[in-house]
């Protein structure tokens, strides 16, 4: 078997979930090729990696966390929860860019026949900065 | 008490009862989280508002399925919730430093000439956590479910609404993209 159809086996081999057959090629090939078996050796570290998260230790106020979480939460009036409030913020954002779209709009259609040809090809330039600072500035 | 009972004495207010349903799904739940999320502060906090929707809307609970397999579903959708909105911080802040405020996401600090163990194992951890992250998510939630909870391919597929088929697919195609995308971390750090 070539290296790179050993090497598609290897996560398999790993887990003992090959045929016999192929499990005793790939052990055979991995006893006399350095690079694959190094590929091995790898992978073999990194999947033991998951073993360690796994069954981690519990923590014994557990079941009192959660009772505090749904009694802290449970007076909030529906107004204040988060899934009203950050919808109404984002719309109220929304609102204000439309707004200030139609403002920059309106000042900006009287003094066109001034503007020279390169300014006309940016014609927002310098206020693009702004919303968008704001915009970041409201969110944090 | 199975199932049924347990939940009927939930919803009529037996604390001791949500206590014993907390204290029966408690590791599975913490496990799939930590296997989605990898962080055990995050998954903690999320295996706690897991119970919390699950006391929430016990009386929605249908007894056509296991108890288990419905908070193995709410377990699953508040993690990928949690990296979706992540993600979505993590790109605000990447904002912040192109327009000059916050601190620039500095990459963490190289460990190539400090060779020590913790450190080794800290890197290959993250390199691991990244490439099961770029899993489609599908393939993520099954090979989660199959390495972190042991579940057989049966209770997999009951969980995530699929065929068996479909199940031992996805499950096989993660593992081979997952080596695949260790493979080339290897062969980058030669
Ligand atoms: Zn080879």
């Amino acid at each position: 078997m070539s290296h790179k159809t050993i090497q598609e086996q290897l996560i398999f081999f790993l887990e003992g979930s090959l045929p016999d057959e192929q499990m005793k090629q790939v052990a055979a090939h991995l006893e006399s090729c350095g690079s694959c078996r190094r590929l091995f050796q790898e992978l073999k570290a990194d999947m033991a990696l998951l073993e360690d998260d796994r069954n981690l230790p519990f923590d014994p106020y557990f079941y009192a966390k959660v009772k505090h979480k749904i009694s802290s939460t449970r007076e909030l009036p529906v107004w204040q929860s988060k899934r009203v409030l950050q919808p109404a913020f984002f719309l109220l954002v929304l609102a204000l860019g439309i707004q200030f779209g139609i403002w920059v709009g309106g000042h900006y259609d009287s003094p066109r026949q001034t503007v020279s040809q390169e300014a006309a090809l940016f014609p927002l330039n310098d206020l693009s900065h702004e919303p968008i600072e704001l915009f970041l500035l409201n969110l944090e | 008490m199975n199932d049924q009972e347990l939940v009927r004495s939930v919803i009529s207010g037996n604390e001791k009862a949500f206590q014993v349903l907390v204290e029966q799904h408690q590791q599975m739940v913490l496990n799939t989280c930590m296997g989605l999320v990898h962080q055990r502060n995050d998954a903690e906090d999320l295996a706690q508002e897991v119970f919390v929707e699950v006391y929430r809307s016990m009386a929605g609970f249908r007894s056509d399925s296991k108890l288990s397999t419905w908070i193995y579903r709410i377990a699953i959708n508040k993690s990928l919730n949690f990296i979706r909105d992540n993600k979505r911080r993590k790109l605000f802040r990447s904002f912040e430093t192109i327009f000059g405020q916050g601190q620039p996401n500095l990459p963490s600090e190289s460990s190539s000439d400090r060779p020590d163990r913790g450190l080794e194992n800290k890197q290959r951890r993250e390199r691991l956590h990244a490439a099961i992250d770029s899993l489609p998510e599908r393939q993520r939630v099954a090979f989660t479910l199959n390495k972190f909870e042991d579940l057989p391919y049966q209770k997999i597929a009951e969980v995530m609404g699929l065929s068996l088929a479909s199940v031992e697919s996805l499950i096989h195609r993660a593992k081979l993209n997952l080596q695949k995308k260790l493979y080339k971390c290897y062969k980058k750090d030669d």
